[in-house]
């Protein structure tokens, strides 16, 4: 009856700690997964991340080039006059972006559930100060 | 019928005492409010050789006292719920008997740190605490398994004692 050990608790165990990681993927996880476009305030196409890909904005005067590489995302082309969105390059960190003002276009690195306000726990430690 | 008494009384106290040392000794704050749960070992004890309406008086007491002499109401809220839920969920697997002492340990540190994280989201209406499971677990699992080897070791030499 009173065993110190057995085999149930070491499935148990395992079985909580793979809980633990899923829940880790679940709410942590793919925060920095995508990249919105978005014209004039409106999101018109969502990238993935993890999948390398070039996608072109062609509309009216608008015309922009979007790269998907290595997990970061870059405008290759565009035809605004000063190209200032292409010289900023590459991002890929949460909240970064790309704005291009002339074409009145914005690509905004975000993610999944998790995403959007990632918490950071000395926030929730000060929220909570138990 | 007076050993029994005086039994108890020393778990009671046991729990109280190392209840005390923990607040007392600084713990790394992976969460608000995490302690390594060694308190945990007594009522372990408790449960494997009184019956359960004995042990659920030395939780009580336990946890009352504690919150009376140590800390807050406010603490004293969180950490009663988390002793609550997790002394049901012990006492519930211990009956049926599928896991050893090392693996109800293991569910009751687990489920203590739930019963206080969620008891804080409630009070202090914030969800975002949540995001805090994958770390309660993992904690949950280690103290449980700290905490289940020294009562299931203390045990073994309890039985002798007892016996002689």
């Amino acid at each position: 009856m009173k065993d110190i050990f057995r085999k149930s608790d070491i499935v148990l165990i395992v079985s909580l700690f793979v809980t633990a990681v899923l829940f880790n993927f679940i709410l942590y996880g793919g925060t920095t997964d995508r990249a919105v476009i978005k014209l004039d305030g409106e999101t018109v196409e969502t990238l993935n991340l993890s999948k390398n890909q070039s996608i072109i904005i062609d509309r009216d005067e608008i015309y922009v080039e979007i790269v998907v590489e290595s997990g970061k995302v870059f405008i290759n082309e565009s035809s605004c006059p000063d190209k200032l969105c292409v010289r900023q390059g590459k991002i890929s960190g949460r909240n970064q972006s790309l704005v291009c003002l002339p074409n009145r276009l914005v690509v905004e690195i975000t993610g999944m559930p998790g995403g959007g306000d990632e918490p950071v726990y000395d926030a929730i430690a000060v929220a909570v100060h138990i | 019928m007076a050993k029994k008494i005086a039994y108890c009384g020393i778990l009671s106290s046991l729990a109280l005492i190392i209840g005390y040392l923990e607040r007392i000794i600084p713990f790394p704050a992976i969460a608000p409010g995490m302690k390594p749960g060694f308190a945990n070992i007594v009522i372990l004890i408790a449960i494997y050789t009184v019956p359960k309406k004995d042990a659920f008086i030395i939780l009580v007491l336990k946890v009352l006292l504690t919150g009376i002499l140590f800390s807050g109401p406010s603490g004293f809220l969180y950490s009663a719920a988390g002793a609550l839920l997790s002394f049901a969920v012990m006492l519930a697997f211990k009956s049926s008997d599928i896991f050893g002492i090392v693996g109800i340990s293991v569910l009751g540190g687990v489920f203590h740190n739930f019963g206080q994280i969620i008891t804080a989201v409630l009070i202090l209406n914030t969800p975002k605490l949540l995001y805090y499971f994958p770390v309660l677990i993992i904690s949950g699992i280690a103290t449980g398994i700290i905490t289940g080897m020294i009562a299931g070791y203390t045990l073994k030499h309890l039985r002798v004692i007892h016996n002689s």
